[in-house]
C-alpha cells in the first residue's frame, strides 16, 4: 500500500516494459539518467547502464562483461526452460554472438571477410535494383503496409541471397523470425514464446539444414558454403554449430534491418526538413544511415553480466551481477551528442551505439548500413513526401529491441 | 624501423571511425594494439609486414584503418 502511494504521480523507473519505456524510451531512459547513469534496477534485478561514457565503456570490457547467455545469472535462468525446449536452446546456445573470447573471437572471425565494407560493396548494384523494384509499386499506391511491402522484404531478401538460402523459404521467414524474435528479444508470456520458439527453431532448422549440406557437395560463391568449408581452411564448425550460426544471421540479418528502416520513416517524418535535404543531396546518405541509428536505432540494449567484481560510476559491480547497456539511451545523452533530440543528417562527427561496440559490435553493420543508404537514396528520391497512417504508433514490448507493431505509409511524389 | 616501414608503408586508424572490433590486432597482431579506452592504434614501430597491415585494413568492418604508401593512399 505504502509503495504505491509512493509511486503516485511519478514514472516507475524499474518498470522496463512500461508505457514510457516501450513508447519513448528516450525520455524514459534520460529519467533513469538522471537519477543514475549507473541505476539499479530493483525488478530487474541488475544495473541499467544509460550514460554515453559508461554504455561504450562497458561495451568494450569484454574481459569483465560476459556475453555468455548460458553461464551465470542469465544461465540459471535458462536451466529449466533450456531441458524442456531442446531444439530451441540447443541451437541458441550455438549462437557465437552469446559466446566470450576465444570461441566468439574464433568464429567471428571466420565470416568477419564475408561482412567487411568491401565484401557487402560488391553487391551494391543488386540491392540497388532490388529497392527499385520494391519502390516503384509504391508510386501512386496510396496507403502501402511500409513492412510487409519494403521494410520485411528488403533485407530478407539481401540477406537470403548473400547466405545462400534459395527462395522458398522466404515467406515464412517472418514467422519464424517473429517466434524466434519473441524468445530472444524477451517479449510475449513466459510459456507462449518458448513454445513457439521451439517450434519456429525446429522448422528452421529442419529448412536450413538440407542446404548446408548441400553446400558441400555444390558449393557456391556464398556464406554458407564459406561456413561450411571452414575446416579447409584449418578451422572447423560442426554442421550445427553452421545451421546454428545461418539461423542467427537469417535472424539479425532482416529483424534489425526491418525495424531500422521502419523506425528511420518515422524520424523523417518528424524531421521533414531533413529528408528534403536528403532529396537535395543524395550524397547525405550515409550520414543519414548512421543519424538514424543514433536517433531511433532497432536494439535499445544488449545484456552483459560481471565475471570480475569492479567499479562502474562509482557503483560496485559484484560478480555475477546483470548489466543493461542501454545504447538507445546512451545515443540520446547530451554527454555524447550536442542536441541528441534532433536529427541532423549531417551529424559529424557520429560515434554513436546503435551496433554496440567492442569485440561483439553488429557482424551485420556493414551490410545493414549498405541497404538502409540504398533504401533512403531511393526512397528520397522518388517521393517528395509522405504520411504516416498510425495516428498511435505502438511499438513492441521487449526490452531489447525497438520494432514497431505496423506501420502503413501514403508516399507523395509531388 | 621494419624494412616495410623504411619503404614508406604507414597506416592509421580513424578514432571517429574505430570502435573497438578487434579484427585487426588478429590480421596484424605486431602492427595494431589497443589503449585503455580499447580505441585501436597503428604501431609504426612494431613488427609488421605490409601484407599484413593492407589486411588488417580490409578486414576492419569499419572501414576505419586508412593505409599510405609513398604518401599515396592505398585502402
Amino acid at each position: 500500500m505504502t509503495d504505491t502511494v509512493a509511486r503516485v504521480g511519478r514514472p516507475d523507473l524499474d518498470d522496463l516494459l512500461s508505457d514510457s519505456a516501450i513508447n519513448t524510451p528516450a525520455t524514459y531512459y534520460g529519467d533513469v539518467r538522471n537519477v543514475d547513469p549507473v541505476y539499479w534496477n530493483q525488478r530487474w534485478n541488475g544495473w541499467i547502464l544509460t550514460g554515453y561514457d559508461q554504455v561504450i565503456a562497458a561495451y568494450r570490457d569484454h574481459a569483465r562483461l560476459s556475453s555468455d547467455r548460458f553461464a551465470g545469472p542469465f544461465g540459471e535462468d535458462l536451466s529449466a526452460a533450456s531441458s524442456k525446449y531442446q531444439n530451441l536452446f540447443g541451437f541458441l546456445s550455438k549462437f557465437f554472438v552469446w559466446k566470450d573470447q576465444p570461441y566468439h573471437t574464433r568464429v567471428r572471425s571466420l565470416v568477419n571477410k564475408a561482412f567487411t565494407p568491401r565484401s557487402v560493396e560488391v553487391i551494391r548494384p543488386q540491392v540497388t535494383e532490388l529497392v527499385q523494384s520494391l519502390v516503384k509499386p509504391m508510386i501512386g499506391a496510396g496507403e502501402v503496409d511500409f513492412i510487409a511491402r519494403f521494410a520485411f522484404t528488403l533485407p530478407v531478401i539481401v540477406i537470403a541471397e548473400y547466405l545462400g538460402v534459395p527462395e522458398e523459404g522466404r515467406d515464412r521467414m517472418r514467422q519464424w523470425a517473429e517466434d524466434l524474435g519473441a524468445v530472444i528479444f524477451v517479449s510475449g508470456r513466459d510459456e507462449d514464446r518458448m513454445a513457439k520458439g521451439e517450434v519456429a527453431m525446429t522448422e528452421l532448422v529442419d529448412f536450413l539444414r538440407p542446404i548446408v549440406r548441400d553446400k558441400k557437395t555444390n558449393p557456391k560463391d556464398d556464406l554458407l558454403t564459406g561456413m561450411v568449408q571452414a575446416e579447409e581452411r584449418g578451422d572447423f564448425l560442426s554442421e550445427d554449430e553452421v545451421i546454428a550460426n545461418a539461423v542467427l544471421m537469417v535472424f539479425a540479418g532482416h529483424e534489425t534491418t526491418m525495424n531500422l528502416l521502419a523506425n528511420s520513416m518515422v524520424a523523417f517524418s518528424r524531421f521533414p526538413d531533413q529528408w528534403q535535404r536528403l532529396r537535395d543531396d543524395p550524397s547525405l546518405a550515409a550520414s543519414a544511415t548512421e543519424e538514424v541509428l543514433r536517433y531511433d536505432g532497432p536494439i535499445r540494449a544488449m545484456a552483459r553480466w560481471a565475471k570480475e567484481p569492479h567499479e562502474i560510476g562509482g557503483h560496485h559491480i559484484a560478480v555475477g551481477d546483470r548489466l543493461l547497456l542501454v545504447q538507445y539511451a546512451a545515443n540520446h545523452d547530451p554527454a555524447g551528442f550536442a542536441d541528441p533530440g534532433t536529427l541532423d543528417i549531417g551529424r559529424s562527427p557520429n560515434r554513436h551505439a546503435a551496433f554496440g561496440q567492442g569485440i561483439h559490435t553488429c557482424l551485420g553493420a556493414p551490410l545493414a548500413r549498405l541497404e538502409a543508404q540504398e533504401a533512403f537514396k531511393a526512397l528520397s528520391a522518388e517521393f517528395s513526401r509522405f504520411d504516416i497512417s498510425e495516428t498511435q504508433l505502438e511499438y513492441v514490448p521487449t526490452v531489447i529491441s525497438r520494432s514497431l507493431q505496423q506501420l502503413h505509409i501514403t508516399f507523395h511524389t509531388s | 624501423m621494419t624494412e616495410s616501414a623504411a619503404r614508406g608503408l604507414s597506416a592509421e586508424v580513424s578514432q571517429d571511425r574505430c570502435v573497438g572490433i578487434g579484427m585487426c590486432a588478429l590480421s596484424c597482431p605486431g602492427g595494431f594494439d589497443f589503449d585503455d579506452a580499447g580505441q585501436s592504434f597503428f604501431q609504426p614501430e612494431g613488427t609488421w609486414t605490409d601484407a599484413e597491415v593492407i589486411e588488417a585494413a580490409d578486414s576492419c568492418p569499419q572501414s576505419a584503418i586508412d593505409v599510405w604508401r609513398d604518401g599515396k593512399k592505398l585502402t
